[in-house]
């Protein structure tokens, strides 16, 4: 197995300039240093505990370019060489924790190990129910996640994601009670997407939302 | 009691007099648009004329088996003893497959018409931050030059940039993405109108589908006859 974990912090002015001209939210850019700190740390705690137990040959590059203001984050990619991008606007959303960024470095990794079914049949890439199912499954709790800081972690990330889907904030006192007729290979409703999290770290079924058996 | 079964016995001869059937509707065109992958809601556009005012659109199934997927566009043809005029009655339906594996799939409309649909594989796995422009009408204001027009539902968006996609065919898709410039969005209802040239040149039919995706996930669709407008 070959890994080698990289941080990047990009903290060119010339990038900072491009990226704050499409910016969506320029309250709260930039993490001071403590902050950023924190977040450092969190990845490297991931990178050290997680990353060794993987079955892979793959190189995997965690990025964090924290100058940039997308409210997102992402898993690339190209041969043998993975990257894990997590941009400015989702580190420094208000919501984003150590818990919440370890959940969601768990469900972008869950894309290259989560298993079938996959978004394309020749593809690589674990659907967003299934990379959302394996994060809470095994990964996060790799990490030494409680259960409260498991359920704290998943409605934080779900509501980021609301806000940026523009969908009704999730809760975890009711259930998408949707019955998928097909698969769903790309986005569930958010709300399916929590009980997805939960039912992977309570080890059942994937929900019926989106996943069909 | 006599009275209503006098009623009964009328409603019934009435009845007997107007038989409607329901029938696989006569197809002609299958559009298929380019560039969905796996994250979209997939559509396809079927076209075709009723032989006269007597018939009209029903419903239409899809079932997706493995690599097929099999589209029924049904019709209902009223059989009335007044004429029905000899009329062609062209109809268009949009048929939403739903969400897709990428891969590739035949498509069979009505066992009459099949296309080849390609899906891709979604190239991020990032949250969905994706937003299309909210247009409702398409209008032609010269030679390749059109206007998207709809609605901008808030301040807080605005047109990022129209892409053009073309099903080297018989359809051009038309993506208007928008940006969001700020995080508050109060609710407001403006009238827009973006305008977008459109080259045909490369589409091997008189008669192509302009297919526009929509902020809803769907997506408006018309279908032009380039040797009408001439």
């Amino acid at each position: 197995m070959i890994v080698s974990v990289l941080i990047l912090i990009l903290s060119s002015i010339g990038i900072q300039a491009a990226c704050l001209s499409e910016s969506l939210s320029l309250e709260k850019l930039e993490l001071n240093a403590s902050e950023m700190k924190l977040m450092e740390d969190t990845v490297g705690r991931f990178e050290s505990t997680v990353l060794p137990k993987l079955p892979s040959d793959h190189d995997i590059m965690i990025r964090l370019e924290t100058l940039n203001p997308r409210v997102n984050a992402e898993i690339v990619k190209e041969n043998t060489l993975v990257s894990i991008v997590v941009w400015g606007g989702m580190l420094s959303h208000p919501k984003m924790n150590p818990a919440t960024l370890n959940l969601l470095l768990c469900h972008e990794l869950g894309h290259l190990l989560g298993g079938p079914p996959l978004k394309s049949r020749t593809g690589w890439s674990s659907t967003e129910g299934q990379s959302d199912y394996y994060s809470s499954y095994g990964c996060l709790k790799d990490l030494g996640v409680n259960e409260e800081q498991f359920l704290g972690a998943a409605l934080a990330l779900t509501s980021i994601y609301a806000e940026v889907a523009r969908q009704s904030a999730p809760r975890l006192d009711v259930c998408d009670q949707t019955v998928a007729t097909r698969m769903n290979y790309g986005y569930p409703s958010i709300q399916c997407r929590l009980d997805t999290l939960v039912a992977g770290w309570n080890e059942l079924a994937r929900p019926k939302c989106w996943f069909i058996e | 009691m006599k009275k209503q079964m006098i009623f009964a016995a009328i409603l019934l001869a009435s009845m007997s007099q107007v038989k409607a059937e329901v029938t696989l509707a006569p197809v002609k065109h299958l559009y298929v648009p380019s560039g969905f992958d796996s994250n979209d809601s997939v559509e396809v556009v079927v076209t075709g004329n009723f032989p006269n005012p007597c018939y009209s659109r029903n419903t239409v199934s899809v079932e997706v088996k493995g690599d097929q997927i099999e589209v029924e566009v049904s019709a209902i043809r009223r059989d009335t003893k007044a004429a029905c005029p000899m009329m062609l009655v062209p109809f268009k339906e949009v048929v939403s497959v739903g969400n897709l594996q990428g891969g590739t799939y035949d498509i069979v409309v009505n066992d009459k018409l099949t296309e080849s649909l390609t899906i891709s594989e979604s190239t991020s796995n990032s949250i969905d931050d994706h937003l299309y422009a909210a247009i409702d009408q398409v209008e032609q204001r010269g030679a390749n030059e059109y206007v998207l027009q709809g609605w901008r539902y808030s301040n807080c968006i605005d047109l990022d940039r129209v892409d053009v996609v073309s099903n080297g065919k018989d359809t051009l898709s038309v993506l208007p993405v928008m940006k969001q410039l700020s995080s508050f969005c109060p609710m407001k209802m403006m009238p827009v109108a973006y305008a977008v040239k459109l080259d045909f040149s490369n589409l091997k039919t008189k008669e192509p589908l302009i297919h526009v995706r929509t902020m809803d996930g769907k997506s408006y669709n018309t279908v032009l006859n380039l040797e009408g407008l001439k």
